[in-house]
């Protein structure tokens, strides 16, 4: 790879990292599992870059390399119980390529959405996300039970993606569900 | 509340039972709507975990830590497996320096930091204890402290903006599009393109709407902003109660202070000597 197309793909790598990492995590739950797999995207990624057609979003392509380097790590782990079939991937992959096409105007809403949050919500988000605690962890700082905490989270989640459909218009394929 | 949503929230939390499992799984294969409502929670559960649990994640992620299995015994289509005892040691060596290399560069593409800006002027710095050392020219990346005692300091960004110091300052970069000033004196011209752009503050966030301005920050105590061009979106700290319900708009040519003490924003006559030599 000659040091200007490592600089494009390392611009492009990083925009499009958060919306690979998360089709990964969706299929393979275990965190570090989860970056494993991720490094071995990156690895494939920077082995093919040669093959990227520049008129094609990154991140859609990058999903269905990902979607490959996904299934092979199941496969090595057969043994392992897989939450998902090998159908449900391939929808997951489906709708994640679409997503990756355009995540920005979504992503610009998320940022927005979050700032509006206040009290409860806001703190359940801070401690779950900047703090990375679980949900026992979370109840015993707010004073919660734990069951109470995990309604709070689903409940903030809901509210994020109802403010996101908002911001980007109740049209949007994923926004647009539920 | 719906069911699914719930099941789909606790699998993002990596709480759910076997059976809550089952169940989610087979609400996955009976409904699409389903699954897009999974791969919309966990994308923004993913950018979520990027923005804001970032520097701690950083902080657990050792090179220790990642190990890539071995890949043997998986297929290599199109590549005639050499008998052993023929393969040249120097050839055997030089494969693992390009498949050491390519794991080095994704896992440094994967974890490093992001260059967010560079140190492009500085008039007499003074920089607190600072690792690594920074000069003219210096890359800095997100997340990183800088305190310059005394002197001034310009640094462009990769979005664009430029931002002049004038020490004591200290900050933190954030992104290419925000910084958290701690305390001290800046200045900001930011092009359309960094539109947006964010002074965090711990008495005001402060939105560029294209514009340059001063910013004198008294930690805790008060806060100076004078808009030269443009227009900047003023939002108080939450804790300053009803003035911090709505947003004020900052013209261009205005200055408006605000005291802790007072708890109010206060218009300020504007002085042109603050602007600063961009």
């Amino acid at each position: 790879m000659q040091p200007e197309q490592a600089e494009q793909f390392a611009a492009l790598w990083t925009a499009a990292q958060p919306t690979i990492a998360g089709f990964i995590r969706t299929l393979v739950p275990d965190y570090l599992q989860a970056d494993e797999v991720l490094q071995r995207v990156a690895v494939t990624l920077v082995r093919k870059y040669d093959q990227y057609d520049p008129q094609r979003p990154f991140g859609a392509w990058a999903i269905g390399v990902a979607k490959y380097e996904v299934l092979y790590y199941r496969r090595e782990r057969a043994t392992d119980k897989h939450l998902f079939g090998d159908d449900i991937v391939e929808q997951i992959a489906g709708r994640y390529e679409v997503l990756a096409e355009d995540v920005d105007p979504i992503r610009e809403a998320l940022r927005h959405c979050l700032e509006q949050l206040k009290g409860r919500s806001k703190r359940v988000i801070d401690l779950r996300y900047r703090q990375g605690f679980k949900s026992q962890a979370i109840a015993e700082e707010m004073a919660l039970s734990s069951g109470a905490v995990r309604m709070l989270l689903c409940r903030v989640r809901e509210t994020l993606r109802r403010c996101i459909e908002n911001c980007v218009g109740r049209d949007d394929r994923y926004t647009a569900s539920g | 509340m719906d069911h699914v949503q719930q099941l789909i929230s606790g699998f993002l939390d990596g709480e759910l039972s076997d059976a809550q499992a089952e169940q989610l799984s087979a609400a996955l294969e009976a409904d699409g709507a389903s699954v897009d409502q999974l791969v919309f929670q966990s994308y923004i559960h993913a950018q979520m975990l990027e923005w804001l649990g970032h520097q701690s994640l950083r902080r657990q992620a050792t090179p220790g830590a990642y190990k890539l299995p071995s890949r043997a015994g998986r297929p290599r289509p199109g590549i005639r497996q050499a008998k052993s005892g023929f393969r040249p040691r120097m050839a055997v060596a030089a494969a693992v320096l390009i498949v050491a290399g390519v794991i080095s560069l994704a896992y440094y593409l994967a974890t490093r930091p992001t260059v967010v800006g560079q140190l492009t002027q500085a008039t007499g710095p003074r920089w607190a204890r600072s690792e690594p050392a920074i000069s003219v020219g210096s890359l800095l990346e997100d997340g990183q402290d800088l305190a310059l005692e005394q002197g001034t300091a310009l640094i462009t960004l990769v979005s664009g903006a430029q931002l002049w110091l004038e020490g004591p300052t200290s900050l933190r970069l954030v992104s290419p599009k925000e910084v958290h000033l701690h305390d001290g004196q800046i200045a900001a011209k930011v092009p359309t393109t960094a539109r947006g752009f964010t002074v965090t503050s711990p008495l005001a966030r402060f939105i560029d709407l294209g514009t340059e301005f001063t910013l004198k920050l008294e930690a805790e105590k008060s806060f100076e902003l004078h808009v030269f061009e443009g227009l900047v979106e003023l939002r108080l700290d939450e804790r300053f109660g009803n003035s911090a319900q709505q947003p004020v708009r900052v013209a261009e040519v205005r200055a408006l202070t605000f005291a802790v003490e007072s708890g109010e924003v206060a218009v300020k006559q504007f002085e042109e000597g603050k602007q600063m030599p961009f």
